[in-house]
C-alpha cells in the first residue's frame, strides 16, 4: 500500500505524523501560519502525508463544485477578459532583498525570513522564523547540541515540532528527521537530543513557552518565546 | 453513463467526470493557445462558486468578488503548470483560491509580504502509482460527497472551508449541537476511510 517504499530514500521516512485533522485543516487552508509551516516542513519529508493532503484538497475541489453559485457583478467577465493582457506583476512577488537561500533547510523553510542565531542556553541556539504575528504563534528554529536537554517546559496552547536534522527523544518517543509532534497544553516534557549529533528542529508555539528552570526564565526574554 | 467504470461501491457519476474532463481541456487550451472562449467557459462555472466559497470563509461579498477575480486571473496565468495527470481541475482551482485567500488575509493584516505558498509550483515528481492512486482517491471522495445527504454536506462544508467550531455550525444551521457532531462524525469517517484506508498512522 505504501508505494514510497519502492524508491530507496536517502533518509528513512518519518514515523511520527500529523493526525488526519491537522492534514485536513492544512489542506483546507484553515490552519494558522505557525502550525501550517511545521506541517509543510513535515510534508517535505513525507510522501504518505503529501498524498493525504492531496486527497483533502480533492475534497476541497469537490466542495467547490458543490457550492451554490453566488452571482458575480454583471460586468465581471468583461473585466476579467480585459485583465488578461495586463503585464505580469513582476515586482510585487519579489522580496526587496533577495534572501540568502539555505539549501540545508527543507523547501518549506528556504524562502522564509529568518532572524539571527542567538544563544538560548549552553548548547542551544535558536533563531526566529517570521510568520504573521496576528495569529499568535511563535515559530523558532532550534539547534540543540548533541546530548543536550531542552529545559523542561510546558505551554498554554499546542506546541508543534518537526525535526529537520538529528533526533531527540522525550516521553513520547524518539523523533528523527521529518518526524512531527503535536503536544497539547497539559503536557510537560523534556526533549533530549541524541548523543552523537546536533538536533535541528522547527517549533511553533501558541502564546509563550513556560520554561521551568532559573536558566529558562533568564533566557526566555532573549528568545522572545 | 455508458462508461466502463471500474471501482466497486463508489465510482463517480459519469456526468461529473465528463465535466471535470471538459474543465481540464479548457485549462490546457488556455495554456497552449491562450484560448479566451475556454477561459470564459471556466469563468462562468468557477467564478460564482469561488465567490461563494470565499464568502463561506467569512469574506464580505465585495472582497470575495475581487478575490474570485484574482483567482481566475491566476488560473489564466498559471494554466501551463496544471497537470491533469496529477490533479483534477476543481482540485487545482481550489488550491489556487485557498492560497490567495491565505495571502490576502496576511496582507490585509499588514504582515510582511507573505510568500506565496509552494503548492502552486510543481514539487518533485511523485511516483507514477502514487499519482494514479491520488486521482482515484479524488474521484472516490467526490463520489462519496455526492452521495451525502444535503444536511451532512452543509456541515462538512462549514467545517472544512471555515474550520467553524461546532456550536457555530449548530447556530448557523439552526440544528442541535449533538446533531452537528453526529453528522460530522458520520461524514468524516467516510472521507477519512477513503483518504487513509490502511490506517498507516495513529
Amino acid at each position: 500500500m505504501i508505494t514510497a517504499m519502492s524508491k530507496p530514500p536517502s533518509i528513512p521516512l518519518p514515523t511520527h505524523h500529523p493526525d488526519a485533522d491537522l492534514l485536513m485543516r492544512y489542506a483546507a487552508g484553515t490552519l494558522p501560519a505557525g502550525p501550517a509551516l511545521v506541517v509543510a516542513t513535515h510534508l517535505d519529508f513525507c510522501p504518505v502525508c503529501r498524498r493525504q493532503v492531496h486527497a483533502w484538497e480533492a475534497v476541497g475541489g469537490a466542495l467547490l463544485n458543490n457550492q451554490r453559485p453566488e452571482a458575480m457583478a454583471e460586468d465581471a467577465l468583461e473585466r476579467a477578459l480585459a485583465r488578461l493582457d495586463a503585464p505580469l506583476p513582476t515586482a510585487r512577488m519579489r522580496p526587496k532583498t533577495e534572501p540568502k537561500v539555505d539549501m540545508a533547510l527543507p523547501p518549506a523553510l528556504r524562502q522564509r525570513a529568518l532572524g539571527p542565531w542567538r544563544f538560548v542556553a549552553p548548547g542551544i541556539r535558536g533563531r526566529a522564523v517570521r510568520v504573521d504575528p496576528a495569529e499568535d504563534y511563535k515559530v523558532m528554529l532550534f539547534r540543540v547540541g548533541a546530548g543536550m536537554a531542552i529545559p523542561t517546559h510546558g505551554h498554554r496552547g499546542m506546541e508543534y515540532t518537526c525535526v529537520i536534522d538529528g533526533a531527540f527523544s522525550d516521553a513520547f518517543g524518539r523523533f528523527a528527521s521529518g518526524d512531527m509532534a503535536a503536544v497539547d497544553a497539559a503536557a510537560e516534557h523534556q526533549p533530549l537530543a541524541d548523543p552523537d549529533s546536533d538536533c535541528l528542529c522547527l517549533i511553533a508555539v501558541r502564546g509563550r513557552l513556560r520554561i521551568h528552570s532559573l536558566l529558562g526564565r533568564l533566557v526566555q526574554p532573549l528568545v522572545g518565546l | 453513463m455508458g462508461l466502463p467504470e471500474a471501482g466497486p461501491a463508489a465510482s463517480p457519476p459519469a456526468s461529473t467526470v465528463v465535466l471535470e474532463d471538459v474543465h481540464a481541456r479548457h485549462l490546457q487550451a488556455i495554456a497552449t493557445q491562450g484560448d479566451r472562449a475556454a477561459y470564459a467557459a471556466l469563468f462562468r462555472h468557477y467564478a460564482p462558486r469561488l465567490k461563494s466559497y470565499l464568502m463561506t470563509t467569512g469574506l464580505p461579498a465585495m472582497e470575495a468578488e475581487e478575490l474570485a477575480q484574482e483567482a481566475m486571473l491566476t488560473i489564466w496565468r498559471k494554466a501551463s503548470i496544471f497537470d491533469p495527470a496529477r490533479a483534477r481541475a476543481a482540485t487545482w482551482i481550489f488550491t489556487i483560491a485557498r492560497n490567495l485567500r491565505i495571502d490576502a488575509a496576511r496582507r490585509s493584516r499588514a504582515a510582511d509580504a507573505a510568500l506565496a505558498q509552494e503548492s502552486l509550483t510543481p514539487a518533485e515528481p511523485e511516483q507514477a502509482d502514487e499519482v494514479l492512486s491520488a486521482l482515484e482517491v479524488a474521484d472516490r471522495l467526490r463520489a462519496t460527497l455526492a452521495t451525502l445527504p444535503p444536511d451532512q454536506l452543509a456541515v462538512v462544508r462549514l467545517s472544512f472551508f471555515e474550520d467553524a467550531p461546532h456550536p457555530d455550525i449548530a447556530r448557523r444551521l439552526g440544528i442541535p449541537l449533538g446533531t452537528v457532531k453526529s453528522r460530522l462524525r458520520l461524514a468524516m469517517a467516510r472521507l477519512r476511510g477513503l483518504i487513509d484506508p490502511v490506517g498507516v498512522k495513529p
